[in-house]
């Protein structure tokens, strides 16, 4: 997935108000990244892309650099269902 | 094993009901985001719920949801001998609330009353507990009562778990049918390493008097609750039918404890379930815990046939952890009815 376009899905996943996250963020600075905005994550994975992982995968993530590998299919992260 | 077959229990109706007040997740929680609320109703199917007030507790919505079916259905109310009540908002800790329900439906010394203490999974743990005792001999008419107030613990700033509960009593009528063809089966589960995955970690005995207000109320690690119900329930409802002998398309209806909208679609199509035959309230009267799958088939309109039994599954699933399913034969002809509950016209 182009990069700008999984930014964009990633800050629409986690309701971020006002800007367009970049690579360089991560759960210290994404106020929305709380409890419910993991399961948000979680569920837009499966649903939008049929990535399916698991609830401790997806804890393990710390950052929007992290997600987008994911998108990509290239992180690193083992699967663990 | 929890696997098993018994025979000889009838249902012969479900009535169900809400309170009257309306909550509505877009008018009634200002102080969330907008966007966020949009979200998290896109991904459960949320729209509005009924809240009991102050002065309603889970007895009153079960008492009238069974002073109605036992009218509806002729009972005398001294032919009951038994009552179980399957719920996480008893009126106390003590006594039991099937106490107060035997007194106040007018139900005789001689019923047997139990509360047990399950939520999502309450229904069909119930069936299978009621089940069990009419085969046993124990008991030949059951009143099987399900409902909660999970309004009355949840954070309304908490929005986790702020947007998905709503407040409903259910009554079912059982009994014995020892000379009919009715069969169950049913599959019950347990994974207690999950109990702090949705918990009121205060209040009770471990924690009687906690300092912090928000351990009063219910906390959720949604992700791994999600987590639970993709990964457990599709080889459940597998299992089930295997065990029962039924293809999927062999079920009228499949009445899913309502949760999480995206989740039941999901779970459907994993098992091969046309989605025709899933029943979905989630919308209007969000997840119910204890009360959602009876007043799930209670709002249902069943399908149109000449077979005078229907077979439904259905699948019970969370707290606890606590998941189970029950293949069931229900009549064509049994009662079902929803109802609003309203305070002053039950009181006179």
């Amino acid at each position: 997935m182009e990069q700008t376009k999984a930014l964009e899905w990633i800050s629409d996943v986690f309701a971020v108000k006002g800007r367009i996250l970049s690579m360089k963020d991560d759960r210290m600075s994404v106020a929305e990244w709380d409890s419910l905005g993991t399961l948000l994550l979680l569920s837009r994975l499966q649903e939008d892309h049929g990535i399916i992982i698991s609830a401790d995968h997806v804890a393990r993530i710390q950052t929007v650099r992290e997600i987008c590998e994911l998108l990509n299919g290239s992180e690193a992260v083992p699967k663990s269902q | 094993m929890a696997n098993c077959q018994m025979k000889g229990m009838a249902l012969r109706g479900i009535v169900s009901c809400v309170p009257e007040r309306e909550i509505i997740n877009e008018r009634d929680f200002p102080w969330f985001d907008s966007a966020d609320i949009r979200k998290i109703t896109a991904m459960v199917g949320i729209s509005s719920r009924r809240f009991a007030d102050e002065h309603t507790c889970t007895s009153d919505l079960c008492q009238a949801a069974g002073a109605k079916l036992l009218e509806q259905l002729q009972w005398d109310p001294k032919t009951v001998d038994g009552l179980i009540l399957v719920t996480q908002t008893p009126d106390y800790i003590m006594p039991p609330t099937s106490c107060l329900l035997q007194e106040r439906l007018g139900l005789p010394e001689t019923c047997a009353s139990v509360d047990v203490s399950l939520g999502c999974s309450a229904y069909v743990y119930g069936l299978w507990l009621a089940n069990s005792l009419i085969t046993a001999g124990a008991c030949h008419r059951i009143l099987l009562m399900a409902g909660d107030t999970p309004s009355k613990y949840v954070n309304p700033k908490d929005r986790s778990t702020a947007l998905l509960f709503g407040d409903a009593g259910t009554a079912t009528a059982l009994e014995d049918a020892s000379d009919s063809r009715m069969v169950a089966s049913y599959i019950m589960k347990t994974d207690g390493k999950g109990a702090e995955q949705l918990i009121v970690p205060g209040g009770g005995f471990r924690n009687r008097f906690p300092d912090e207000q928000s351990q009063h109320c219910v906390f959720m690690d949604g992700a791994h609750i999600f987590d639970f119900t993709r990964f457990r329930i599709p080889p459940l409802i597998k299992e089930l039918l295997d065990y029962s002998h039924n293809a999927a398309n062999a079920y009228d209806l499949y009445i899913f404890h309502q949760a999480n909208e995206y989740l039941i679609r999901f779970i459907a199509a994993q098992c091969g379930i046309e989605i025709s035959r899933v029943p979905l309230f989630l919308k209007q009267f969000g997840n119910t815990a204890a009360a959602s799958v009876p007043l799930t088939l209670a709002l249902s309109k069943l399908p149109v046939t000449e077979k005078d039994l229907l077979q439904v599954m259905f699948i019970g699933f969370g707290v606890g952890l606590s998941w189970g399913a029950v293949s069931l034969n229900v009549p064509a002809n049994c009662v079902l009815q929803n109802f609003v509950y309203h305070r002053e016209q039950a009181r006179s």
